[in-house]
């Protein structure tokens, strides 16, 4: 039911995710869309010369799970490299698709998301921003210095 | 004859109470309609008692599905008032046959030809013409929308000129339910010497149409929004036109004669049309829903629609929060009503909702174009049926109340 999947914690993300804001200046960024919805998100960080986020900057226009999860990724980005972002989204993605429990990660808890596991249209809105995450740091990878 | 909404209703099982399970309010009729039992019974009876390939082998069972097929093509012929089923060509839904039609007849073009097109249409009227644009060079052209999501019509002396060869327009807005006023469309693309296709998806399930008044050279809907079988869908051109079109797709049933290097295709063009083994007993269900359809009542349906229509707009209004997309006005509109809330995604509306057993759609509704014409890029959707109930309406307008509760 759909008390499970919105709880406080997830409402509480998202309403968080009316905060974000673009930079002003940015190294490498990413758009995405889910075509089912019409969720879009806008992704971009500035690196440092190691490949770690040393600030993320974020567009948001999506349903309360997509901004939740672009939340609960602009609290772990931060000092993060493209290799955690694609671990993480792993993990977030073998949650909701196959059902397997996330491996532990301090930094963030993913576990919020669990009742969307049933949901398989919603799949999609929870990965997005993880996935222009990836995007823009796969794409400063092939294009710049790292 | 009247309208009885319970016998009416009861004729498709998922709209039953079932005991103990909960009751599907299903309000999502533009995506695809239910399907009365009958319509399946006979689906099930051909598959059962005919199934055979058609137009080939001579044996009694291949007769009898012949048969069933001609019948099917027969009953869509009269539900449009077409003077000969020549003229129905069956495919797998409206989206296959406009892109039969963007082949058939978009390769009959030539760089600087135009189509017209409507800020309105749904991506299966637009997409198959994009393609031809880039294979051809047509260019396409679109006639704007206002802010009720309705043809800007006052456009069409602009946008129409000798160089228009279709105008390709939809009958009905499946994001806004708002009806087209054809008369006006069809007279100036005549002045130019256009064809006219009307995309008939979200039109066919409110009643029979007369493709003859209309005066249209094309008309496509698809089976499964019209109370029949997914998988068959229906291309309507005049003979001198269809005779006209290239082939499409090449395969059995579709030639007179064929040798290593060449063929020869048939001239009927429901023959030349229907490449392969079509969906026969889909065609046969979707016979069924049009002959059971031309018995209905629809001025007293129609009148029915619109008072759930009126219903569910007038109960909207204790929402200052909710956009309505489309006319206030009932008059040349559908059953359908897209609204968005000012801070609530349609997809978690939609997914709330369902925990009370409605079913509506969220999203863009395959209509981008339109959604950024009307300043969103989201909407959740209620499409009623003539099986839906007041009952219904009130239930959804008490359900949103509870999901603004919760999401606010």
């Amino acid at each position: 039911m759909s008390h499970e999947l919105y709880q406080q914690q997830i409402k509480q993300l998202a309403a968080d995710a009316d905060d974000v804001e673009r930079l002003k200046f940015s190294d490498c960024t990413a758009s995405l869309d889910t075509p089912l919805c019409g969720d879009e998100v806008l992704v971009e960080f500035k690196t440092s010369a190691d490949g770690r986020i040393t600030e993320a900057g974020y567009e948001v226009s999506g349903c309360l799970l997509c901004r939740a999860s672009l939340s609960l990724l602009n609290r772990y980005a931060l000092g993060k490299k493209l290799g955690d972002i694609a671990r993480v989204t792993a993990n977030l993605e073998e949650m909701l698709v196959h059902g397997r429990p996330t491996q532990i990660d301090d930094d963030i808890d993913l576990n919020c998301f669990k009742p969307a596991q049933a949901h398989a249209t919603r799949h999609d809105c929870v990965l997005l921003p993880f996935r222009a995450a990836l995007n823009a740091l796969g794409h400063s990878m092939a294009t710049s210095r790292y | 004859m009247g309208f009885d909404f319970s016998s009416l209703r009861s004729l498709f099982p998922a709209l039953c109470e079932h005991g103990g399970g909960q009751r599907l309010l299903y309000l999502d009729n533009a995506a695809t309609s239910q399907i009365p039992k009958f319509v399946l019974d006979a689906v099930v009876r051909h598959e059962l008692e005919s199934r055979a390939n058609i137009q080939r082998s001579s044996h009694s069972l291949a007769e009898k599905a012949t048969q069933a097929y001609n019948n099917a093509r027969q009953s869509v012929a009269r539900f449009l008032n077409v003077a000969s089923s020549d003229e129905i060509v069956f495919t797998a839904g409206t989206t296959s046959a406009i892109n039969l039609l963007a082949h058939g007849f978009g390769n009959n073009l030539k760089t600087g030809d135009e189509i017209l097109l409507s800020e309105a249409e749904h991506h299966s009227n637009l997409i198959p013409w994009q393609l031809l644009g880039q294979r051809v060079g047509v260019k396409l052209r679109f006639i704007p929308v206002d802010e009720e999501g309705r043809l800007d019509l006052q456009k069409l002396p602009e946008l129409l000129t000798t160089r228009c060869k279709l105008v390709a327009i939809t009958h009905c807005s499946n994001v806004t339910g708002a009806i087209t006023d054809v008369k006006p469309i069809v007279a100036a693309a005549r002045a130019v010497g256009a064809r006219v296709l009307l995309d008939g998806a979200q039109m066919v399930p409110h009643g029979p149409v007369d493709v003859q008044t209309l005066d249209i050279d094309f008309y496509v809907f698809s089976g499964h929004k019209c109370f029949a079988p997914n998988g068959i869908g229906v291309l309507y051109g005049r003979r001198e036109e269809l005779s006209q079109l290239q082939v499409f797709q090449g395969g059995g049933g579709m030639v007179d004669h064929v040798s290593l290097c060449e063929s020869r295709y048939a001239t009927a063009p429901t023959r030349m049309l229907e490449a392969g083994t079509p969906a026969i007993a889909q065609a046969v269900g979707l016979g069924a829903a049009m002959d059971w359809m031309q018995t209905l009542d629809w001025p007293a349906i129609r009148a029915y629609e619109t008072r759930l229509l009126n219903r569910l707009l007038n109960g909207m209004q204790k929402f200052p929060e909710m956009k309505l997309l489309g006319s206030r006005d009932t008059h040349d509109r559908a059953p359908v009503v897209g609204f968005v809330h000012e801070t609530i995604h349609p997809h978690d509306i939609c997914h709330i909702l369902n925990d009370y057993g409605l079913a509506l759609r969220g999203g863009h509704h395959c209509a981008q174009p339109l959604l950024n014409a009307l300043g969103v890029k989201a909407a959740t959707r209620a499409s009623l049926a003539f099986y839906n109930s007041e009952d219904e309406v009130d239930a959804l307008l008490a359900a949103l109340e509870e999901v603004i509760d919760i999401l606010t």
